[in-house]
């Protein structure tokens, strides 16, 4: 983003690039197509990740407003606010990717399953997050406000996961405790693709959070010299 | 019985764009919103100076 980057935010963004065209190419042509559900099954290699990673956004949100709360140290509320952004991304991808794979398997764009409603709620906690957020010009209050809130919106979290353990549900486990509760058998070829899939959306977790995070304090120290400006 | 499988290509096309539009349109944003901090930045600190002067 600027001149002063990082190495190894340097090198997360090379790494990155380099895992994205991989992944796509053993997305394409690597995994063979699934009989039943055809090429659309193909979604489903971006769209775990990007579900489970947006979880682990808003832990990190979670824990970076505990954090604030305890120190004071406004680089945790930055950390925060990042997080949930970052989240928000990912989570926007796993509900709109969600979409598509449902319309020719489930013959719906959306239903009204627990899964599905809960995710949309957790979804909109967040945006709700952001847009609170800006409504507060107080740095402290602000600070203080985004860390509450961060801890006390986790909770639809766990709520989220476990809800198709939880309630009946027609979306499919892919994180069970045995082979039954998972319905889903995968080809070798599949498992490696989806298991590096996983890992390249962690790379890409961190990159963008890095960077949102390098944009978050960038802001604060600008906002800082706003306020020398206008008290001199 | 044999059945054939469903030609779901369009759905996994426009999953892809999804996955790849949005991430994108996420760095367009941060790099929008960066060069408009470095502006802002810019535009403060000569105002400091002219204050200073």
């Amino acid at each position: 983003m600027s001149s002063s980057t990082p190495k190894p935010l340097q090198i997360l963004n090379i790494v990155s690039i380099l895992m994205f065209i991989i992944s796509l190419g053993l997305v394409f042509f690597y995994a063979p197509r699934e009989a039943v559900m055809g090429e659309a099954q193909r979604i489903f290699y971006y769209h775990v990740p990007s579900a489970w990673l947006s979880f682990v956004a808003f832990g990190v949100t979670l824990i970076a407003g505990i954090a604030y709360l305890r120190t004071s140290d406004h680089r945790w509320d930055r950390l925060g606010i990042a997080s949930v952004e970052v989240g928000i991304v990912f989570a926007v991808m796993a509900l709109l990717s969600g979409m598509l794979w449902a319309r020719p398997i489930w013959n719906t764009w959306w239903t009204w399953d627990p899964r599905l409603t809960t995710y949309t709620i957790l979804l909109l906690i967040y945006f709700a997050y952001l847009m609170l957020r800006q409504g507060i010009e107080d740095p402290d209050k602000r600070a203080r406000f985004g860390s509450v809130y961060g801890i006390v919106g986790f909770i639809s979290v766990p709520i989220t996961y476990f809800s198709i353990y939880l309630w009946r549900t027609i979306h499919p486990a892919v994180f069970g405790r045995n082979e039954s509760e998972t319905k889903m058998s995968m080809e070798p070829q599949m498992l490696q693709t989806f298991i590096f899939c996983n890992i390249f959306f962690m790379v890409v977790f961190v990159t963008l959070l890095w960077h949102r995070f390098r944009l978050e304090s960038n802001t604060a120290r600008v906002e800082e010299l706003r306020m020398k400006a206008s008290n001199a | 019985m044999f059945t054939q499988t469903p030609d779901t290509s369009w759905y996994m096309i426009v999953g892809y764009i999804v996955f790849i539009t949005l991430p994108t349109l996420f760095i367009v944003s941060m790099i929008w919103r960066h060069r408009n901090l470095m502006k802002d930045e810019e535009m403060i600190k000569n105002l400091l100076e002219d204050e200073k002067k």
